[in-house]
């Protein structure tokens, strides 16, 4: 091959590889690639939130004679969402979605036999199989990347372990906590320069870097949960290359003490949903962007003597701007098991 | 490239470099931790203002003084299972300084005894009644909570119990109750509200009370798999062959539930003396094993709790009731990037003044980039570069094999701590 030819086999080597990669996933000078596809926000509530507090029939005599005191509380101030359904009031931002045919209420989501342990219930969530179907520790959307050759698509904005993401290659990235780290840029470009550092965790070092660097998104709570949306946003509008993002939600396990600890959970909730929601229309990543909310279980029917609730089976889950509709309606009031859901996610959204 | 301390790798998270089963020999006795740390006379203004601090900040002084054994005792087992404990049983710190304080003096006094004498007093002790919501359980409608977690993550795990000898057990832990009112915040049963009914727990039926539900997880074997599986991964590696948990279970409970005993095997097992397994240090292991090792000394009350948040432990504050993570758990995100450079900073930033009024302070810290300045606020500790020169000098070794167990091209302390190696033990 003379040099010429090898020019022209280069270039054509260097274009096909450019349009392999794809017009939407190319580096920018940061050294960062861009993402400019469909993204799926994935809010875990962790802990088994009460579905019959947040939404619930009112005609539902068994469940008002099981739980009169929640009920009472449940349903006071409670708006009307569709037929005889009634919202929990501290949940009344949501009502920007319903409004615009944004929302699908999944009221009975769950599996067969289902374990009420948490650990055990939410690793059964995460793996997207149940119990003695297999043997690997892998995720649903671990093993989904997986097969589609993605390295690093999930970000994490927590910092607890979880199963979901974790596959045979592709792995999450946590951006979980906000302490510096431009403390050891001595240490680490030293490090860097003399070859010491594996390329892992360069990589780990720089991209936290930059993320450190990025505009959050204004007006959220100060709760842990809207610092994780408004990085949400971040990472949305900065067009970074992660097409899952991994938020959580705690303190819904509520054995005691129920009609005064989840108002101000669903109320922080509603209205963190609802500031990433016209966040991301004024940056028009909306239409891109999909919100899955789901618990590892419900709660108990009965209440107990504690103003609680127990660990329950099928619980409440909430598909938000599923453009390609599981449901067309608003509430879907029949038993569905999680893995449709998680197999309409991969299908549609990923 | 081998480790050095093959036959003691597993308790390098100790800095130790003694045989392994002279430990269970030589256990400290027990006393309880100082709550106070004076480095000023007493009658000293120094001293005064000191109180005042202390008085406020109890619990930090106490964990300060409790990670100060494990780095100053000459045998620190005691402590290190005491830690081992808290990690398997787990509980946020309660509603009053005294109640945690009590757990960790339990964990720290009957941690290498029986397990009776441990669960006992740890299903009465108020930090763990708040913590799983035990404390307000009624016949009328028991909590399932503590007597779940009871199960599955303190002594059977998950596949030894069914959801009918939760529901049966929490019945049996039903109307107990502790003084709210102080210290030392007695437990009693508040017979009006325990249900003392006939109730059927793993086959056998019998008016049980919460004691005697733990007596009968005491005689599944299953419980002695379970702890020993967890010591396992404590002591030696994340991934237990399996051998070697039945060997441990075997002498555990043939022992009558001692711990010593259970740690006796292990420490003897071929498994563990051939050091061939490894694990990733927790962020407490790596603060203990830096001063162990390099002589470095965390002095001020908040620079230990400093280090382990940014390093992702904060100790009687744990993200769950499955207590922290396992292994490659702690190395992700901003914690890895702590654990890799923290280190290196600590010996940089040592020595400071006193106080940070005086001259010497102020013009030090003038001089200094923003970043080690923000530091050397933060954390105060000593080190004395010289000892660890004569020391390295009377051993015969390099700093990184002292450190990491393996020759490196690059001797220098920071380049050493910032190996990925220093990350496990």
């Amino acid at each position: 091959m003379d040099r010429r030819e090898f020019i022209i086999d280069s270039t054509i080597i260097g274009l096909g590889t450019s349009l392999a990669l794809g017009l939407d996933s190319c580096r920018h000078a940061d050294g960062m690639r861009r993402w400019e596809g469909k993204r799926l926000v994935i809010l875990q509530l962790d802990g088994g939130n009460d579905g019959h507090f947040s939404l619930f029939n009112r005609g539902n005599e068994e469940l008002f004679k099981a739980r009169p005191k929640l009920q009472k509380s449940a349903a006071e101030g409670a708006l009307q969402v569709g037929g005889e359904w009634l919202l929990n009031r501290n949940l009344g931002a949501l009502e920007e979605f319903i409004s615009r045919k944004e929302l699908i209420f999944l009221p009975w989501t769950g599996y067969p036999k289902s374990n009420t342990s948490h650990f055990k219930s939410a690793e059964i969530w995460e793996s997207g199989r149940l119990p003695g179907s297999s043997t690997d520790k892998t995720g649903w959307l671990g093993r989904h990347f997986d097969a589609v050759g993605a390295e690093r698509p999930i970000v994490s904005l927590h910092s607890w372990q979880t199963l979901f993401d974790k596959g045979t290659t592709s792995r999450s990235f946590i951006w979980h906590d906000d302490s510096p780290i431009d403390w050891y840029d001595g240490y680490f470009n030293k490090a860097k320069s003399r070859g010491m550092l594996p390329l892992s965790l360069i990589e780990e070092y720089e991209t936290l870097k930059h993320l450190g660097s990025l505009r959050l998104g204004i007006g959220f709570s100060k709760t842990e949960l809207g610092v994780q949306f408004s990085k949400a946003v971040a990472v949305i509008r900065e067009r970074l290359p992660f097409k899952a993002i991994h938020i959580r939600q705690g303190g819904f396990d509520t054995h005691l003490g129920q009609s005064d600890r989840l108002p101000s959970l669903y109320r922080d909730l509603a209205y963190n949903l609802r500031m990433f929601r016209r966040s991301l229309i004024e940056s028009d990543h909306w239409k891109d962007t999909m919100i899955f909310v789901y618990s590892e279980f419900g709660r108990t029917l009965n209440e107990n003597r504690n103003g609680g609730t127990d660990h329950g089976t099928y619980g409440l889950a909430m598909l938000i701007n599923d453009r390609q509709r599981f449901h067309e309606g608003l509430i879907l009031d029949v038993p569905i098991d999680y893995r449709d859901i998680q197999k309409h996610l991969i299908e549609n959204c990923l | 490239m081998g480790r050095l301390f093959d036959r003691y790798a597993t308790l390098n998270q100790m800095g130790l470099d003694k045989e392994d089963l002279a430990l269970l020999d030589s256990i400290e006795e027990y006393s309880p931790l100082e709550e106070g740390v004076f480095d000023f006379a007493e009658g000293t203004e120094g001293f005064e203002e000191q109180s005042r601090l202390l008085r406020v900040d109890r619990w930090n002084s106490l964990l300060h003084n409790w990670l100060g054994k494990m780095v100053d005792a000459e045998n620190p087992l005691r402590e290190f299972v005491a830690l081992f404990w808290h990690h398997h049983i787990p509980s946020m710190t309660g509603k009053r300084f005294e109640q945690a304080q009590s757990l960790l003096e339990l964990y720290r006094r009957n941690g290498l005894g029986q397990l009776r004498d441990l669960l006992v007093p740890m299903s009465e002790n108020p930090a763990m009644m708040y913590f799983l919501d035990s404390h307000w359980s009624h016949k009328d409608n028991p909590n399932e909570n503590f007597p779940r977690e009871l199960m599955e993550l303190f002594t059977l795990g998950e596949g030894s119990y069914t959801y009918e000898d939760v529901k049966e057990a929490s019945r049996a832990f039903t109307g107990r109750r502790f003084d709210h009112s102080g210290p030392p915040f007695s437990f009693f049963i508040d017979e009006t509200a325990f249900d003392d009914g006939e109730k059927t727990i793993f086959g056998k039926t019998g008016h049980f009370n919460g004691n005697d539900v733990i007596d009968l997880i005491l005689e599944k074997h299953e419980c002695a798999r379970h702890i020993a599986r967890s010591l396992i991964q404590f002591f030696l590696t994340e991934d237990p062959p399996e051998i070697l948990v039945e060997e441990t279970a075997d002498a555990y409970r043939g022992s009558g539930y001692v711990l010593a005993e259970a740690l006796k095997c292990l420490f003897s097992h071929p498994e563990f003396t051939r050091g061939n397994h490894r694990k990733v240090k927790t962020p407490v292991e790596l603060l203990v094993y830096l001063q162990r090792k390099t002589g470095l000394r965390i002095k001020g009350l908040k620079s230990s709790k400093n280090f382990l948040g940014l390093c992702g432990q904060w100790l009687f504050n744990p993200p769950n009731v499955a207590g922290w993570p396992k292994g490659k758990g702690w190395l992700q995100g901003q914690m890895l990037l702590h654990r890799i450079f923290l280190s290196s900073a600590l010996i940089e930033v040592s020595n400071r003044s006193k106080s940070r009024r005086s001259l010497s302070y102020r013009i030090q810290s003038r001089m200094e980039k923003p970043n080690l300045r923000t530091l050397r606020y933060i954390f105060d500790a000593e080190f004395d570069q010289q000892r660890l020169t004569e020391r390295l000098s009377e051993k015969g070794f390099s700093l990184s094999r002292w450190l990491i167990g393996m020759e490196l091209p690059d001797n220098g302390l920071l380049s050493v701590l910032q190996n990925m190696e220093h990350q496990y033990c």
